[in-house]
């Protein structure tokens, strides 16, 4: 009895600590991600450093930078998660030594919102591809719209940041819409989801019955 | 810088931030960057710390300046000041400097303060609530064990004869599976020591902003509003 209304009180409040601290692990895992592929990112800019092109390398790793919010809603199918789990993967990041320090949680937070929306599109019903990529998309336009703000983008041609927001879609598409769906795909065959909603109707392959 | 409460700090950067984003005055994004260089360096910070976290935004700049210059757009911003004769060096400038001045308010931010402190003073002043706060403390702290996983994960990779390299999708999903798991056994863990929100806490440490703090969360942004109409 004392058991049933402790669960109805959990699910009152939403999440729970084990919801919170997978999305605080996702968080690690994708801000690790996230500081190599600013790594890339710096790389390849200054690569294109010399053709003045430098502006496009950030929009070719763009799209993985929204991957954690997308991962985490797809495992824990509640509202909120897709923001919250981004939000908490920016102030991870923050903390492994991003240089943006306090802006990069600002931009994580938007992003999230945007990751958010797209779940919310298909009203927390659907976490499949077209809500996967749905969700990268309007993370991608968020990012982009807070850039025209802090990014001063309206200083270069108009032409250059059509193709810069269409760059950062597909890649939005191709890293958190297909690869993180993908990820996703996978963990769930592995069994380790079982006892979370995206697991539910799993079977797990044979081999995993030790 | 490193006794000013967390919380303030990271709002006083984050606040200065934004309001420098509204100016478009070149010479102000350089004035940023060297007060919150001035400012971490009298934090007792080393030198090369500095320098290492400001190497990336440093390049970024440069390729950003060059993008403007070659790309630049017909709108010139500030086209009445008389300091740089070329739109197009004015334009590369702003864009380069602005990300440097970001940079320097980041540095300022991240190598003054302890990360579970920031925690630990989000979780007191702003209330946010303890199932985030050690939440995040306690995936924070997997951190180590994750880097070893990585490296153990490729280990096992290579003694199969498949190649991975330093970053491979292929590791990823071996790593996400170790992450759920770990995930679990952490909540479980910390609910079978007693960790519930119904319970009010107590703190060892207590974070209070005093009239210090307060004076950092609120002069910066007011100085980086009056600086840029002063000189915008």
């Amino acid at each position: 009895m004392e058991n049933t209304t402790i669960q109805s009180q959990s699910l009152k409040k939403g999440w729970e600590l084990r919801d919170v601290i997978m999305m605080g692990v996702i968080g690690v895992v994708f801000a690790a991600i996230y500081l190599v592929s600013t790594t890339l990112w710096i790389a390849l800019q200054t690569a294109l450093t010399p053709f003045g092109l430098a502006a496009f390398a950030v929009e070719i790793v763009y799209g993985i930078w929204f991957m954690a919010g997308s991962l985490a809603a797809f495992i824990l199918r509640k509202p909120g998660t897709a923001f919250t789990a981004e939000f908490l993967a920016a102030i991870i990041e923050m903390f492994m030594g991003n240089f943006g320090g306090p802006l990069v949680v600002l931009f994580g937070a938007i992003q999230g919102a945007g990751n958010e929306a797209g779940f919310a599109v298909f009203r927390y019903r659907r976490f499949g591809l077209p809500a996967m990529c749905m969700s990268a998309i309007l993370a991608a336009v968020f990012s982009f719209v807070t850039e025209v703000f802090t990014g001063s983008v309206e200083l270069l041609s108009p032409g250059f940041v059509l193709a810069k927001l269409g760059l950062r879609i597909a890649s939005a598409i191709a890293f958190t819409g297909v690869v993180c769906w993908l990820c996703g795909k996978a963990l769930v065959r592995t069994g380790v989801l079982k006892s979370y909603p995206a697991g539910g109707d799993a079977k797990p392959a044979a081999i995993l019955d030790d | 810088m490193r006794s000013i409460d967390p919380t303030c700090k990271f709002f006083g950067v984050l606040v200065s931030a934004v309001v420098l984003a509204i100016f478009y005055v070149p010479e102000l994004n350089f004035y940023v960057l060297a007060a919150c260089a001035l400012a971490t360096a009298l934090s007792r910070v080393p030198a090369k710390h500095m320098l290492l976290f400001l190497l990336p935004a440093g390049l970024l700049a440069a390729g950003l300046y060059f993008s403007a210059y070659h790309f630049s757009s017909d709108t010139v911003v500030g086209a009445h000041r008389q300091m740089f004769t070329d739109a197009r060096v004015l334009n590369g400038l702003l864009l380069s400097g602005r990300l440097l001045a970001f940079a320097g308010l980041g540095m300022l931010f991240s190598l003054t303060t302890n990360k579970v402190d920031f925690i630990r003073s989000l979780n007191q002043q702003l209330r946010v609530p303890s199932k985030f706060a050690y939440g995040i403390i306690a995936a924070w702290g997997m951190f180590p064990k994750m880097a070893g996983e990585y490296a153990k994960t490729r280990a096992a990779f290579r003694a199969r004869g498949l190649s991975a390299g330093f970053v491979s999708p292929a590791l990823l999903v071996p790593l996400l599976v170790k992450s759920v798991r770990w995930s679990e056994a952490i909540a479980i863990a910390m609910e079978s020591k007693g960790f519930g929100e119904a319970e009010a806490r107590t703190h060892y440490r207590v974070y209070r902003s005093g009239a210090r703090d307060i004076l950092f969360l609120s002069l910066p942004p007011v100085a980086v509003l009056a600086a840029g109409l002063m000189l915008g």
